[in-house]
């Protein structure tokens, strides 16, 4: 490991620390705002126990996000360490998913519970990006369909807190769980493009088997 | 092919210009002036990070910001 690449793993597990300290201090209120939402429109709140991103993964995550940056960082005239806290800071500001939620609904009732939620949360005082909303459901077939079937929402709560809210259904939810390590994969700027594509295939027509929700590609 | 943009939220500005290939590469523009092979793309659009853009505004985006950033380093 170079220089640069070990000041970007230090500077990525001191920002994993202080993303998770602060999304701990924020949990317990949002969490008990979600289970009265998800009460009210009859979803079923799971992967709790998972609520936080690991450590690990989130400093794995800033890692990779920040190499990635960084060749193009290095000829804009900024020193190394200007560039590495610039990208740092960017990833670490955009992260969602150090704290992460998952709703399930009936496949029949899908649609319309997302929305409902929507209006639930902002009743709340949560702000939903709008920009970060990722349908996937409305990727199938096109060139972003990577397999994973569901929406997946960043929102901020009133202590300014970034959370992600991910909504399945039963088979939707399923299939991520299978699916995950392969995503893992896909994700990895190590893995060669001959199996990042052979896996990709494999995702999709493993998702061809999931019900699509009525209605979802007109949300 | 699809052309994404991934934006600083806070200020709006371009940060990232990437596109998506039917055979599963996934690649950024780099400001020396050619595409490179960048998989983090598919973490940001997991992550709802990335804004589709047709290829004529990659084309703008290219010929605008990034020859500029070019000619500033």
């Amino acid at each position: 490991m170079n220089l640069a690449q070990q000041k970007i793993a230090e500077k990525s597990e001191q920002w994993a620390r202080t993303l998770l300290t602060q999304a701990a201090k924020n949990e317990p209120e949002i969490t008990e705002d979600l289970q009265n939402i998800a009460s009210e429109v009859s979803a079923a709140m799971v992967g709790l126990e998972h609520k936080f991103k690991s450590e690990e993964s989130l400093a794995k995550k800033l890692v990779a996000k920040v190499k990635a940056d960084l060749p193009d960082l290095l000829i804009t005239g900024f020193t190394e360490d200007e560039e590495i806290r610039k990208s740092i800071n960017l990833r670490a500001g955009q992260n969602n998913d150090t704290l992460r939620y998952t709703f399930l609904f009936l496949n029949e009732n899908y649609v319309f519970a997302f929305k409902q939620t929507l209006n639930s949360l902002a009743k709340r005082k949560y702000k939903v990006l709008e920009k970060r909303i990722w349908n996937a459901w409305k990727n199938i077939g096109n060139v972003f369909d990577n397999g994973y079937r569901g929406i997946n929402i960043t929102l901020i709560s009133s202590q300014k807190q970034k959370f992600e809210l991910q909504f399945h259904t039963k088979e939707s939810f399923d299939l991520k769980t299978k699916t995950h390590k392969l995503y893992k994969q896909i994700k990895s700027n190590t893995i060669p493009l001959q199996r990042k594509n052979e896996i990709k295939e494999k995702l999709v027509k493993t998702a061809k088997e999931i019900q699509i929700p009525k209605g979802i590609k007109r949300l | 092919m699809k052309y994404v943009v991934m934006r600083d939220e806070e200020t709006g500005e371009i940060v990232t210009l990437g596109r998506f290939h039917e055979n599963a590469l996934t690649e950024r523009y780099s400001i020396k002036g050619f595409w490179i092979q960048d998989n983090t793309l598919e973490s940001d659009l997991f992550d709802g990070l990335l804004e589709e853009i047709s290829e004529r505004e990659a084309k703008q985006i290219i010929a605008t910001q990034f020859s500029r950033e070019k000619q500033a380093a």
